[in-house]
C-alpha cells in the first residue's frame, strides 16, 4: 500500500491505517528504536507508542515523507524512554555516538551551563546538512540519526570502513567549525 | 551543551533528509577528476615534444616491406541494452481537484488548420514523441499517425498540441471504448507542445506540491479522487512539455511510461 493511501486511512479515521502502517513500517521501526534502546520490551512498547502517536497527530498533520514523519517520532520516544544515566552499562553504542558528538562541540559552547534547546539545534543542524554533499550527508545521517554502526554504513554504500571514518572525521570537524560560527547565534537565542 | 544534546538535536533535522538517508542507496561520488587532467597533460607533453623537435612529423617513413595481417578478427562485444531504473518508493504524488479541458481561440481569419504526418512530427519535435513503453493491453489510436495543428499566414505553429492516445479498446470511429464497471477509458493519452500549451488544465494545491525526479527530469504526478484511479504526469523534456493523463492504470504502469520518455527506451526497470 502506498504511504498516500495509509495517510488517507489515517484521515480517514480508519483503525486499518495503523496495521498497514505497522506492516509496512513495523520492522524498521524496531530496527530503529532496538538501536537506541537494547531491549525488546522497551522497542515493543516504543513501536506501539509510536503507532498511537501516529494515530494521535493524523490529521491535523499530512507528512510529506511518511516514513520519515513516523521514524523521527520513533526516535523521540526512543531517547525520551533511554535510561542515559544507565546507558553506559547496557548500550555502549549510544555512548560512543554521544562522545563522537561531544567532539564537534566547540569550547566555548560546551561552557554554556543551560540545555540549548534540542529544535534550535535541530535548526542548526538543517543549515550545516543542506550545505554537505550527499556523500557526506547520507553518511553522517546514517551513523547519527539511525545510529547505524560503521561496518553496515560501509556494506550499504559498498565503500571501506575507512573511508566512513575519515567521512565522519572529516564531517565532525566541519560541524564543530559551523557551531563555533554559529554560536554566537545559539548564545543569543538563549539569552 | 553536550553531545546527548546534538544527538537529541538530531531529532529535529528536516524529514527529507531522514527520508534520503533512508532510500538512498548508493552515493554519488564527488571525487576529483584526475583523469581528464591526466589526458590534458599527456596531450600538452605531446605538443610540447612536437614543438620542440620541428620536424618530427616531417621525416618519411618507409613502408614496410611486409603486410601485416591480423591472426584473427574479433567479434564485436555484445550489445546489452542499458536497463533504467525507477525506484517507485521514491514518487511523490501530489492530489488533483480535477482536470478541466483548455481552449484555444481559433480565428479563421490569422488562424490556418493543417495537418502533419508522423515525420513532420518527428521532425518538428526533433526526435519521435511517443512514449517508448506502451503496456502490452494498450493499443494505439489511429488517429495517432497524423496530427491537426494551427499556423498562423507565415506558416509559424501557434498551437502545437498534439495528442496521442494508448486505450484499451477502441469503437468504429476510432474513438476509446468505456469499461462498463466505471464506464471510463482504460489507457492514457500523451499532450505535447513545444510551445507550452498542454491542453488540459490540471489543479493542483501548489504550496505542497511535490515533485518527482526521474532522471534529472522534474515531473510533478497527481492522482485524483474519482470512482477509478486517474493520474496526471506534468513534466518537460528536450525542450517539449509533456501531459500524460491516464486513466484506471497502475502507478507503477504510468511511472513506467514516463520514465520511458525519458530515458527514451523501454528498458525501464521499477523497483518498489
Amino acid at each position: 500500500m502506498e504511504d498516500y493511501e495509509i495517510i488517507c486511512l489515517f484521515w480517514k479515521r480508519d483503525e486499518m491505517a495503523i496495521k498497514h502502517t505497522e506492516v509496512k513500517y513495523g520492522g524498521k521501526l524496531c530496527l530503529l528504536a532496538m538501536k537506541i534502546l537494547n531491549s525488546r520490551e522497551d522497542t515493543a512498547e516504543c513501536v506501539n507508542d509510536t503507532l498511537l502517536k501516529t494515530w494521535n497527530t493524523i490529521p491535523p498533520q499530512k507528512p510529506t515523507y511518511f516514513f520519515a514523519y513516523i521514524a523521527k517520532i520513533c526516535r523521540h520516544i526512543c531517547f525520551g524512554l533511554l535510561d542515559w544515566k544507565n546507558a553506559q552499562k547496557r548500550n555502549a553504542k549510544i555512548v560512543e555516538l554521544t562522545s563522537e558528538m561531544q567532539s564537534c562541540i566547540p569550547d566555548s559552547l560546551s561552557n554554556i551551563d543551560r540545555e540549548v534547546e534540542s529544535k534550535e539545534i535541530g535548526r542548526l543542524l538543517n543549515i550545516f546538512l543542506s550545505g554537505l554533499a550527499q556523500e557526506k550527508r547520507l553518511i553522517f545521517m546514517r551513523r547519527y540519526w539511525y545510529t547505524d554502526s560503521i561496518h553496515s554504513i560501509s556494506q550499504r554504500y559498498d565503500i571501506s570502513e575507512s573511508k566512513v571514518k575519515t567521512t565522519l572525521f572529516r564531517t565532525r570537524n566541519e560541524l564543530e567549525i559551523f557551531l563555533r560560527k554559529e554560536g554566537i547565534t545559539l548564545w543569543t537565542v538563549k539569552t | 551543551m553536550d553531545g546527548k544534546d546534538l544527538i537529541y538535536g538530531m531529532g529535529f533535522v528536516d524529514e527529507k533528509f531522514v527520508e534520503e538517508a533512508e532510500y538512498a542507496t548508493q552515493i554519488r561520488r564527488t571525487s576529483f577528476p584526475w583523469k581528464y587532467y591526466f589526458v590534458a597533460a599527456c596531450f600538452v607533453c605531446v605538443i610540447s615534444v612536437a614543438m620542440l623537435i620541428p620536424n618530427i612529423f616531417d621525416t618519411p617513413v618507409a613502408p614496410p616491406d611486409y603486410e601485416i595481417t591480423l591472426p584473427y578478427q574479433t567479434d564485436p562485444a555484445p550489445y546489452y541494452p542499458e536497463i533504467h531504473q525507477v525506484n517507485v518508493s521514491q514518487v511523490r504524488v501530489n492530489d488533483v481537484q480535477s482536470v478541466s479541458e483548455g481552449s484555444f481561440l481559433y480565428d479563421p481569419e490569422v488562424h490556418e488548420i493543417i495537418t502533419w504526418t508522423m515525420d513532420e512530427i518527428t521532425a518538428y519535435y526533433g526526435r519521435n514523441p511517443i512514449p517508448a513503453y506502451i503496456p502490452n493491453t494498450l493499443t494505439a489510436s489511429p488517429y495517432n499517425e497524423s496530427a491537426a495543428v494551427l499556423v498562423d499566414k507565415s506558416g509559424v505553429a501557434v498551437n502545437d498540441l498534439i495528442y496521442f492516445d494508448f486505450y484499451h479498446e477502441y469503437d468504429n470511429n476510432g474513438n476509446p471504448l468505456l469499461d462498463t464497471e466505471n464506464g471510463a477509458k482504460i489507457g492514457f493519452s500523451v499532450a505535447i507542445s513545444k510551445i507550452g500549451m498542454t491542453g488540459d488544465c490540471v489543479y493542483v494545491d501548489t504550496n505542497n506540491l511535490e515533485t518527482t525526479y526521474i532522471g534529472d527530469t522534474a515531473v510533478i504526478l497527481g492522482s485524483m479522487s474519482t470512482p477509478y484511479k486517474r493520474y496526471t504526469a506534468k513534466f518537460q523534456y528536450g525542450g517539449t512539455h509533456y501531459l500524460i493523463i491516464a486513466d484506471q492504470m497502475q502507478l507503477e504502469e504510468v511511472v513506467k511510461v514516463v520514465a520511458s520518455i525519458i530515458y527514451e527506451s523501454d528498458n525501464i526497470s521499477i523497483l518498489n
